[in-house]
């Protein structure tokens, strides 16, 4: 009689075959055939091939709506056809090794990259990025966010060296693509067609704020202070990188971005001087 | 041998020899907490007397998740109810699985811990399917081993759960009733029912569900679980979506006619309904236990 790491063994390779467990037995030699036969009870009614056929199906689907929900407008912009397999071969290719089923696309994007998909459609890979990063950033742990009145008392003469701690859950991501426009157009059942493809510069900022994951586009010169402030860099830096990109902007619009990054709750804490932020 | 899940004695003083005093706490009828009704439970909590949460769903160190589940902690008392111990894959559980595990439960400080009785990993690979046992004295004492490694590091008993299944084994020498019943003795842990699950298997392999009921040790039975199925024609497929249908709740009540007052839980998974129908749902189980056990079937 078969030991249970021989059934467990038998049954794993079942179900994990991409075709379904007819074509498993249709591939295998004759002796696992066997030996499927003498480990699984069939019946008149339902037959071994087609119990076994329950998880091999189960496995691959419940894998697929995992990656659906995570990147929703990676499986939009391929179409579901296209979507299925790419997520048959990352299954094939990367099978999870996290007990929580929510970690199995944490791998998806670097999987992407290397996969025809990907390389034939590099936007769909900018995509998945940020649809991963909003996915991390869902539970990552709370801290109390940087309130807009702890920088309201600050000295002018401070200013220059006023230096922000980033939260866990505040992240900008540079992509060719406007991650935020072909968002909005699958959740509003647009046509791919009309999903804006052309390559450019953008910025998407991804954040967490009152419990609900948040993302938009940031303008370049925003993005450039917002770089500069998430990095640990003084004001005075902020307003020069932004500078950099439009040189008609000064510290004021960058305290205007300040005033909106800490209402988003991007900042946990702030020092000036030759403090280090706590 | 034909057809694994036969009929047989659970055991030579049948399966409620090893009831001794196990305190079984009753905490009266939940709902299994789904991420569509996250909203509601923080804005204005869910009426029920208690909930079940996906272990694994909370492992993340904050967020909407977190903020769900401390409120309602706050309300009532939840259980923590994981799909990933598998606790009959080869080799010891997973170390930092159980450490994150045990890290939420010390937060949440849950009624109790639940996981199933079935497989799922192998080779460092996690099939995230609730994957049948063969019912060999091989398998029961691996389970039993891992299921002990599991309550030292959690450093309390756990329940499991009965899973649904397609598939049977030759090699089994005992029904599952028996072998679930077996493991609890042995290892000294809980029991959830899940009585839909019963049936679904009962359908697929061929057996009758007041034979489960029968074989089960009354003390260690802690929870039920009511759910939907469906009927694919030549078997039976366990997919929670739906009702709990007139079978489940016929099941229910004669196994609350055996075992008493149990902790009772609603599971809706697939096309989760709004708030008020699962809660009707729940309501439906609180009126039954009422109907058959009278004021202790409830929670006052």
């Amino acid at each position: 009689m078969a030991s249970l790491a021989e059934i467990q063994a038998l049954f794993w390779r079942a179900i994990v075959h991409p075709t379904g467990v007819a074509r498993f037995l249709a591939e295998a030699d004759p002796e696992t055939v066997a030996r499927f036969e003498e480990v699984f009870v069939s019946t008149s009614a339902f037959a071994a091939v087609d119990r076994v056929d329950v998880y091999a199906d189960s496995y691959y689907w419940r894998l697929h709506g995992v990656l659906e929900t995570q990147f929703p407008a990676v499986a939009w912009l391929l179409g579901a056809v296209a979507f299925r397999n790419l997520t048959t071969d990352y299954v094939l290719a990367r099978p999870s090794t996290a007990p929580d089923i929510g970690r199995f696309g944490a791998g998806f994007v670097p999987y992407l990259e290397t996969h025809d998909v990907g390389q034939a459609a590099p936007h769909v890979v900018a995509i998945a990025r940020v649809e991963w990063t909003i996915v991390e950033v869902l539970d990552a742990r709370d801290e109390p966010p940087l309130e807009p009145t702890a920088l309201a008392e600050l000295p002018v003469d401070a200013w220059p060296t006023l230096r922000l701690v980033p939260a866990r859950t505040t992240r900008l991501l540079a992509s060719p693509w406007s991650y935020p426009a072909i968002a909005r157009l699958c959740r509003e059942g647009g046509a791919v067609a009309d999903a804006p493809l052309e390559a450019g510069r953008c910025h998407t900022l991804v954040w967490r704020q009152e419990h609900a994951v948040r993302h938009r586009s940031v303008s370049a010169p925003e993005a450039a202070a917002l770089t500069a402030a998430l990095s640990g860099r003084p004001f005075a830096d902020q307003c020069a990188a932004a500078s950099e990109v439009d040189g008609s902007l000064g510290p004021a619009q960058v305290v205007g971005w300040l005033r909106g990054w800490l209402d988003a709750c991007l900042f946990t804490a702030a020092a000036s001087g030759e403090h280090e932020p706590e | 041998m034909a057809n694994p899940q036969r009929q047989a004695p659970a055991g030579a003083d049948g399966p409620d020899a090893d009831a001794r005093a196990i305190p079984r706490p009753f905490l009266g009828h939940g709902v299994g907490l789904r991420v569509p009704h996250y909203a509601r439970a923080l804005e204005r909590g869910l009426p029920v007397d208690w909930v079940e949460v996906i272990s694994e769903n909370f492992f993340g160190e904050g967020g909407r998740p977190q903020a769900v589940l401390s409120r309602l902690r706050r309300d009532m008392p939840v259980v923590l109810h994981g799909v990933s111990l598998a606790v009959g894959s080869l080799g010891p559980p997973d170390r930092a699985y159980l450490s994150q595990l045990a890290t939420l439960a010390s937060r949440v400080e849950p009624a109790w811990i639940s996981d199933h009785l079935c497989w799922g990993n192998l080779s460092g690979h996690h099939s995230h399917e609730l994957l049948p046992l063969p019912y060999t004295e091989e398998a029961l004492a691996h389970v039993v081993d891992n299921v002990a490694r599991v309550q030292d590091l959690l450093g309390r008993p756990i329940l499991l759960e009965n899973v649904s299944s397609y598939v049977g084994f030759h090699a089994s020498v005992m029904p599952e009733w028996e072998f679930l019943a077996e493991v609890a003795r042995r290892a000294d842990c809980r029991i959830l029912l899940d009585l839909n699950n019963i049936l679904v298997s009962a359908a697929n392999h061929g057996f009758e569900p007041a034979a489960y009921l029968e074989g089960v040790p009354a003390a260690r039975v802690w929870q039920f679980h009511l759910a939907n199925h469906t009927d694919r024609g030549h078997y039976r497929f366990d997919d929670h979506r739906g009702a709990v249908p007139p079978e489940v709740w016929a099941l229910y009540e004669e196994a609350l006619r055996r075992f008493g007052p149990v902790s009772s839980l609603v599971e809706w998974d697939e096309d989760v309904p709004a708030w008020e129908v699962l809660q009707g749902e729940q309501q439906v189980a609180r009126d039954r236990a009422r109907a058959v056990l009278g004021a202790r079937g409830v929670v006052s």
